[in-house]
């Protein structure tokens, strides 16, 4: 190895070693902007959580409010289409032994299954005296239903009701409907207690 | 060898390098303080001491290394593992900062790049350096290093004061390995010349 080399490199490394430092404030500074960088990001990202979330509940506060218009305009549709979509908690499954006929009631309300032929079709007003066939929907269980109580002795009671009585007892019923008369089942029970609600369509048969 | 108190040498730092730099990154970028004050005590010597051998000022060699440690602290993704190493990346940050710097200010301005010669006469040895007392003899060779040009200069900071490979100094430099080897023999000879010239060599 070239000696005059050596030399030089030996004293370029002196120089090397000899070289200043930065300032400890140098590294301080960077530190304390280390701090502030990642405060400052972490400031930020909980910030997008933030409006992340309250965007989350205004969408689903939005999809809630539109379903519940949804809901408010199927009642508002035709009666026996309401009769025919309850909802399937509201369900109740009525023993098959059990038949919706006392002979008393349905003469009862006999007369006013033709107001009911009236919401449907206004058109038919005048031939209340046709023969009409009824088509009833699922029941629609009420506030007052109490799963516990055997429904073997409960009894049903065919009713020609405002749509605000209905509406008193729980059921959903659309404002327009409110005084107009509707033909309905009431599931009664033991102790006399409207559990449930079935609303009956009638047609006339030619 | 002598240990420096602050820290290995880019070299011997870049040797290291690798896998623990990424991880380090990793954590730096999560926030963590120590992470960043590991690698601030790692890379800020190197760092420091090649800017200060560039520009021969401790003001501009402190502004650039904050340069470069705020970018590290601001934009840790803009390093690639895949390119080169975090001292490489670090040091190129240093260069294209210290260049703009240096552009704004007088301080780049070499002496006049004498034509080398061959003769043997220049060919002399080195006592005169060696008996010279120590402050002097660093002070005479900081200025003769700062008198090259910057081309030349870069190349025997990182291959000579840093120990760099000829590799490791080309990615910085982005040139040929020849070019850095080539530079770096224009620079010692410069070097020699110019010690000559301020007699500090027979």
């Amino acid at each position: 190895m070239n000696p005059q080399r050596d030399v030089l490199s030996d004293a370029l490394r002196e120089m090397s070693d000899a070289s200043p430092q930065a300032s400890p404030e140098l590294g301080a500074s960077l530190g304390e902007a280390f701090a502030r960088h990642h405060a400052r990001r972490r400031r930020r990202n909980r910030t997008a959580i933030v409006i992340g979330l309250a965007a989350c509940l205004a969408i689903s506060v939005a999809l809630l409010r539109a379903n519940k218009q949804t809901n408010t305009a199927r009642v508002a549709r035709p009666i026996s289409e309401v009769a025919k979509t309850p909802s399937p908690e509201q369900k109740v499954v009525v023993p098959e032994s059990w038949k919706p006929e006392p002979p008393t009631i349905t003469k009862a309300v006999a007369k006013p299954r033709l107001n009911a032929t009236k919401i449907n079709k206004p058109r038919n007003q005048g031939v209340e005296a046709q023969p009409a066939s009824e088509q009833t929907g699922d029941f629609v269980a009420l506030s007052t239903f109490d799963p516990a109580v055997p429904l073997g002795e409960s009894r049903m009671v065919r009713m020609d009701l405002p749509g605000s009585a209905l509406q008193q007892i729980g059921y959903p019923v659309d404002g327009q409907l409110l005084d107009r008369r509707i033909l309905t089942d009431v599931l009664v029970g033991q102790d006399g207690m409207p559990y449930a609600v079935r609303l009956v369509q009638t047609r006339n048969v030619h | 060898m002598q240990v420096r108190s602050w820290g290995m040498r880019a070299g011997q730092r870049m040797a290291h390098a690798g896998s623990e730099d990424q991880e380090l990154l990793r954590q730096l970028a999560r926030g963590n303080p120590a992470a960043f004050q590991t690698c601030y005590e790692r890379h800020q010597g190197p760092i420091f001491r090649f800017v200060w051998h560039m520009s021969g000022n401790r003001t501009t060699a402190e502004e650039v290394t904050q340069e470069v440690f705020l970018q590290l602290i601001h934009k840790p993704q803009k390093f690639d593992p895949a390119k080169g190493t975090l001292a490489g990346y670090l040091f190129g940050i240093a260069r294209n900062v210290m260049r703009r710097q240096m552009a704004m200010s007088f301080l780049d301005v070499p002496l006049e790049d004498e034509e080398l010669s061959d003769d043997p006469a220049l060919a002399a040895d080195f006592d005169m350096l060696t008996e010279l007392d120590r402050q002097e003899r660093l002070e005479l060779l900081h200025k003769s290093v700062l008198a090259l040009p910057a081309a030349y200069r870069e190349a025997l900071v990182l291959c000579d004061l840093e120990e760099m490979s000829y590799p490791a100094a080309a990615a910085i430099l982005n040139c040929p390995e020849g070019t850095v080897a080539s530079r770096l023999h224009r620079a010692r000879a410069m070097l020699k010349s110019r010690l000559q010239s301020m007699r500090c060599v027979r």
